[in-house]
């Protein structure tokens, strides 16, 4: 592939995804012309594959064209300034960016439509929808392309604003958007933070013995693809809101994480059957009082020592106010790290541990960092979330869902 | 229910010694298509009790009623022995994917096979929980 033009997009997490950003773009090769807060535009001649593999991006975006507003003079009248804008869009260098198009494993495209969105101050005389409109029927005729507003082979993306006009083809998304969950329960990133924690392997079986919302196990499956994930709950309620937060995961992180009603104390699992226990713990707020705590604490870990094969870990969260009745039902465990983490106003410890047969207790200290973060702490958790998730994978949407992408993220690779 | 998660759960009311593999009697199963992912079910063969797999599809024969059998046509038929080299072998990695994944159980019954306790299974989700008295 020639030098050609981009633009991707990221989600939120401040610096730390920037930095994420910018280590991914030097990797590649390529050159950032531009960089705002949610957006990079860059020049690279890198190989598909190193594009696909590419963390950080929410969306990559082959740029067709790409024009600084202050290069840009617009005609008075609003039927020039139209004829003035599908005249820039149709005289593009298409042929190069279509030359990259298909270098992806895309078809040559007969269909598409064009999406447009104009800001700003200038070139107020032309609207949103009249750009989509008029830029449609000038690339119509350009490419000799049939404008199919549902069911198109590309789509054309004009922005237009007081920085730029920029034209994009939509060439990668994230294979499956990280689920923003209706009901989570529990603060989404202390929940991947538990999963990080416990880091699960190809293979493993990970169990949350109170699982609530389901959300560690979900936000575990979705990162830490291979290993098969069981949570318990008493409450059928919950239960209900586990099977609707499945229901908001890809198929593939879905299909490896069960739920089935159970009591943590009784596990319906044999001894020494599971490599980790993940739990945010009840608190005694929602769910039983710190009284009950005493009892259920103590209990709930003898079995999680019965489940647990000798080299696995329990990572657990619980509040400042049981974390002394934890501390007391951990005796005998070997504590490798004791985390703050704030939950809203209130503070939270986040126990990491293992069944050690020594029954030595090493006395751990507060730690603000877990053994996976650096000196950045939370900061760095949104962008250490994305360099783990799935590759990228096409766009374009239903026709690759449809028949190409059966196999799964990826296989445009293999088209 | 999966059949993955069934082959993991046992039943441990007291006094039960051997309470795996528990008796699939189901009612109402459905068959889905997920994306096979060759290193995941090769990596879950170890974990695999491969005799109560065996016993699970031959009772999951029995259920009258497992939505979109139709684009599977017939279950499929896993070798007596797991294959000396499993790894190597896709197709039967493949069947061993849709017999752990892609078959639920809806609803029916999960049976010990030591005391006969029952555990009900409704809207795919199991009930493991015991009674005070049994445990």
């Amino acid at each position: 592939m020639d030098m050609q033009d981009f633009l991707l997009t990221i989600g939120p997490g401040g610096p730390a995804m920037h930095r994420l950003v910018e280590s991914e773009l030097k990797d590649l090769g390529a050159q950032v012309t531009r960089c705002g807060q949610a957006r990079f535009f860059f020049s690279a001649n890198a190989r598909p594959e190193q594009f696909f593999a590419l963390r950080s991006p929410e969306k990559l975006y082959l740029l067709v064209l790409r024009q600084k507003a202050e290069e840009l003079q617009w005609p008075a009248g609003q039927e020039e300034a139209q004829e003035h804008l599908a005249r820039l869009v149709a005289e593009a260098d298409w042929a190069r960016a279509l030359a990259a198009f298909r270098s992806f494993g895309q078809e040559a495209p007969s269909s598409f439509r064009v999406s447009g969105k104009r800001a700003g101050r200038r070139a107020a005389h032309l609207s949103s929808n009249g750009i989509a409109e008029f830029v449609g029927e000038a690339v119509a005729e350009a490419m000799g392309w049939r404008v199919d507003l549902h069911d198109y082979d590309v789509e054309v993306v004009v922005h237009l604003n007081d920085d730029h006009l920029i034209v994009g083809l939509p060439l990668l998304e994230r294979a499956a958007q990280q689920a923003q969950f209706a009901l989570p329960g529990l603060s989404q990133p202390v929940a991947w933070a538990m999963a990080r924690t416990i880091e699960p392997a190809l293979g493993e079986l990970v169990v949350d013995p109170m699982c609530g919302s389901g959300i560690v196990l979900l936000e575990a499956a979705q990162c830490w693809r291979g290993a098969f994930y069981l949570g318990f709950e008493e409450d059928p309620r919950q239960l209900e809101r586990c099977r609707q937060n499945r229901s908001l995961v890809s198929p593939d992180a879905a299909a490896s994480v069960g739920f089935a009603r159970g009591d943590a104390r009784r596990l319906p699992l044999p001894n020494s059957s599971v490599a980790a226990v993940v739990c945010d713990l009840p608190f005694g707020k929602q769910y039983g009082s710190e009284e009950d705590n005493l009892l259920l604490y103590p209990a709930a870990l003898r079995e999680f020592r019965r489940v647990l094969r000798s080299d696995g870990r329990v990572v657990l969260l619980t509040n400042q106010a049981n974390a002394a009745t934890l501390l007391e039902a951990l005796e005998g465990w070997q504590v490798d790290c004791r985390r703050k983490v704030l939950l809203g106003h209130m503070e939270a410890l986040l126990f990491l541990a293992r069944p050690s047969g020594s029954g030595a207790i090493a006395e751990a200290h507060d730690s603000m960092r877990l053994p996976w973060e650096d000196a950045s702490g939370r900061r760095q958790w949104s962008a250490m979330k994305a360099s783990l998730r799935q590759p990228m994978r096409l766009v374009n949407g239903k026709k690759c869902r449809r028949e190409k992408c059966a196999a799964g993220p990826g296989c445009a690779l293999l088209a | 229910m999966r059949l993955m998660t069934h082959n993991v759960l046992q039943c441990n009311k007291k006094g039960v010694q051997n309470g795996f593999p528990l008796i699939i009697k189901a009612t109402s199963m459905k068959y889905e298509e997920t994306p096979f992912d060759k290193s995941f079910v090769s990596a879950m063969i170890p974990k695999i009790e491969y005799h109560a797999l065996l016993k699970a599809v031959s009772e999951v024969q029995q259920c009258p009623n497992i939505a979109g059998m139709d684009k599977l046509g017939s279950l499929p038929v896993l070798p007596l022995a797991m294959p000396a080299n499993p790894d190597e072998d896709e197709d039967f990695l493949r069947r061993l994917h849709t017999v752990l994944f892609d078959l639920s159980m809806l609803e029916g019954e999960l049976v010990c096979p030591e005391s006969g306790r029952v555990f009900p299974v409704n809207d795919g989700i199991p009930n493991m929980l015991l009674n005070d008295d049994e445990v």
